[in-house]
């Protein structure tokens, strides 16, 4: 954690250079682009958060960008008892997926990372070849392959059939791989062996921390996407008491036989599902810039 | 691309691993002890558990978990065949009628002629029981049907002039006129290239049947002289800019929700379980909306046809048919469930004398022709469904074929007649692509 004020502070004076050039005239058109981007990014949201207060039928009869009737209160109520509140259980389960397999895959990516980094073994080269492959397949392309293999083995349907894939995160490995490279060096290590460490301690005392910046970095990356992961749950899970968030409401979706409409609910899921998202950036996004930009120097 | 496989087999070798390992604490798989039979059973309506609850008080021997999958395009069918193809799937499940061909296609479900008698099957609407069956085999039983009618605004319908709803085709086309005639947004209908199960239940309704089987053989008459003059009066419409083709008004799209909220698309040819829609998307105009029986090509008919509508399937692979076929058998028979399923599911059953009770309660949001509302079902209830459609053994591709090309009439102002034998050439060669004998029939 040592590093981090450092980085930090170094942040603070590069954005003030950048925040002292802004107001200049010949960088009006750049805020422009940034303020037209900015918009074009938040106006879905802003759309999720205003229609998220809305009825079902305001929900398509009054203007989106702006509010109705204000029926929040009730979409929240309706959206924690319909089926016995199962939405919540949803959030649980997305929320344990997101974090155990998060963490999980975090952890795997650092030690493996750091092992092709420092470790000299026969087939180094060939591991990070075929993890810097695995890292531009499709995890989509390997969703069925899973399913196949998880039925055979009996863990379909179950935690453990979301949870293990999440733990294989190939773009993990190799951005573990370049931080360790580009911020540990080999001196360090060298120093704490002649000091008689362990290599797990040399790797968990020394390692670590400095590689902290970059771990929230991939915890990140992985957490989005085990958050937004739709098609593995899809074919994996069959028990709506094991569904993420955004498969249980995929079964809200228009249901032909049901004579009721809940799309107010679907709207008002989805936002409340988006949130942790957002604060979970607004917490860590110091670590996620300067874990960015960790390898770039020299990696 | 020649090195992912390999890259797959890595991944999936590490995978390997984990599972391994981690077998040991795997969660327990359901325990099947003291000869309970256990089926899994997949839907995606509500209110499932409550039946299964109910079938497992009764019979003990036999346990049945039943899932609520999500129903979305592109998600519940594909989970299905994959969960075939793993050895997962379940052993009861949900089959919509148009998809029913496609599966047996694929030899995905089990016939169960032998386990449901013929007193059993007379319990239900022969159209329906029709659809699950080929040949002297019997691939389901029906659980719900779309049957077909005409929903009206009639206020709006008032506005414009017209008294009574249309009975004939001839009198739809003049009403288009005066709807329009309210205002450049006035519509009588929306019209979507690409909703095709619509389209081809207006094609069914005429007669103009696009799939039949002649012993081994499918015989497809896309292109049939019933088929154009159907094609042929919608292309009439859309040439005069009578019915609504922006993409937007699209059934169930948000400009199409809007407007029947306002007023301004005034009718939707649509299944019985249309109502629920109406109702929740135009609540404004409670009051309005009336129901009446589908305009018709010769007068004095009652013709309609299926738009939707699911049966109940055992699936390939079950290890236990016979209980799975005996479990589908109570769920469409017993009061209980049938209670469930109509009251509190939605369904317009297709079990018969459950129909029977399902048409009492007049429903006060569809008063624009009845004073204190119409008991909707019972426009329904009487309807001729034609004989002998049955649907494509490959659906999805069917569907792509018939979008896409009717899509590319309407934004280059080609009709749909246009389209039709070039439909029908691309199914009939997909489907000998596949190994399905397939023919034109005219």
């Amino acid at each position: 954690m040592a590093t981090v004020p450092a980085r930090q502070s170094r942040a603070h004076q590069a954005s003030g250079l950048i925040g002292a050039n802004t107001w200049a005239p010949k960088n009006l058109l750049g805020l422009l682009f940034l303020v037209i981007i900015t918009i074009y990014f938040l106006t879905p949201l802003y759309w999720l958060a205003i229609n998220a207060t809305k009825n079902n039928t305001d929900l398509f009869s009054s203007f989106g960008l702006w509010i109705a009737h204000f029926n929040i209160a009730q979409n929240l109520a309706d959206l924690f008892s319909h089926q016995d509140g199962i939405y919540l259980r949803w959030i649980e389960n997305t929320v344990l997926y997101a974090v155990f397999g998060g963490l999980a895959s975090t952890f795997v990516s650092v030690m493996a990372g750091y092992a092709l980094s420092k470790y000299v073994f026969r087939g180094r080269r060939l591991v990070f070849g075929l993890v810097l492959g695995a890292a531009l397949v499709p995890q989509i392309t390997l969703a069925l392959p899973i399913y196949l293999l998880e039925s055979k083995y009996g863990i379909a349907n179950t935690y453990w059939a979301v949870l293990l894939p999440s733990i294989l995160n190939p773009l993990g490995v190799y951005l573990a791989q370049v931080y360790a490279s580009s911020s540990i060096p080999n001196e360090l290590i060298s120093a704490a062996r002649v000091d008689g460490a362990s290599e797990f301690r040399i790797f968990w005392s020394i390692a670590l921390p400095i590689l902290m910046p970059g771990m929230v970095t991939i915890f990140l990356f992985q957490f989005v996407a085990i958050w937004n992961n739709f098609l593995l749950p899809l074919l994996v899970l069959s028990d709506p008491k094991l569904f993420p968030v955004n498969l249980g409401l995929a079964t809200w979706n228009f249901d032909p036989a049901a004579h009721e409409l809940i799309y107010n609910l679907i709207v008002t899921g989805s936002f409340l599902a988006v949130l942790p998202l957002i604060v979970m950036f607004l917490f860590l996004q110091r670590f996620w810039r300067s874990g960015l930009t960790f390898g770039s120097v020299t990696g | 691309m020649a090195s992912r496989p390999l890259r797959a087999t890595a991944l999936v070798s590490v995978l390997l691993i984990f599972t391994s390992l981690l077998a040991a604490c795997g969660s327990s798989s359901s325990g099947s002890g003291g000869g309970v039979v256990n089926l899994t059973f997949w839907s995606f309506n509500q209110q499932i558990t409550d039946q299964a609850d109910a079938f497992n008080k009764t019979h003990p021997n036999i346990h049945v978990t039943a899932l609520k999958e999500p129903s979305g395009f592109g998600q519940y069918y594909p989970k299905v065949l994959s969960a075939i193809k793993a050895g997962n799937a379940p052993d009861v499940a949900l089959i919509e009628y148009q998809y029913v061909p496609t599966f047996v296609s694929r030899g995905a479900l089990v016939d169960i002629s032998q386990y449901i008698p013929q007193s059993v099957r007379q319990q239900f609407d022969p159209a329906a029981i029709g659809l699950e069956t080929f040949g002297n085999s019997l691939y389901g039983l029906p659980q719900d049907t779309g049957p077909e009618g005409l929903f009206y605004n009639a206020k709006v319908f008032a506005q414009a002039g017209i008294t009574a709803p249309p009975t004939s085709w001839t009198e739809y086309a003049a009403d288009a006129v005066k709807i329009h005639a309210l205002g450049p947004n006035y519509y009588i209908t929306s019209f979507s290239p690409t909703n095709t199960g619509w389209f081809q239940a207006l094609m069914w309704q005429a007669g103009a049947i696009w799939f039949t089987t002649s012993g081994n053989s499918w015989v497809v008459n896309i292109n049939s002289a019933q088929a154009q003059q159907v094609a042929g009066f919608w292309d009439n419409l859309i040439k005069q800019g009578l019915v609504d083709t922006a993409t937007a008004d699209g059934d169930f799209q948000s400009g199409w929700n809007n407007a029947l909220d306002k007023g301004t698309i005034a009718s939707w040819i649509s299944a019985v379980w249309g109502q629920g829609v109406v109702k929740g998307d135009a609540a404004d105009q409670k009051g309005n909306w009336a129901v009446a029986p589908m305009p018709q090509w010769t007068a004095g008919n009652n013709d309609s046809a299926f738009w939707g509508g699911s049966g109940i399937s055992v699936i390939a692979g079950t290890k236990h048919a016979k209980e799975a076929a005996e479990f589908v058998q109570w769920y469409l028979t017993d009061s209980t469930s049938l209670n469930i399923g109509v009251q509190q599911i939605g369904w317009y059953p297709s079990n018969l004398a459950a129909r029977q009770q399902a048409l009492t309660t007049p429903d006060p949001y569809f008063a624009g022709s009845t004073p204190g509302g119409q008991i909707v079902d019972k426009t329904f209830a009487s309807v001729n469904i034609p004989s002998g459609w049955a649907f494509p053994p490959d659906l999805d591709a069917v569907t792509n074929f018939e979008g896409n090309d009717f899509n590319t009439a309407i934004t280059n102002n080609l009709t749909l007649v246009s389209q039709l034998p070039n439909i029908q050439n691309q199914v009939i060669t997909d489907l000998q692509s596949q190994g399905i004998t397939a023919k034109a029939g005219n």
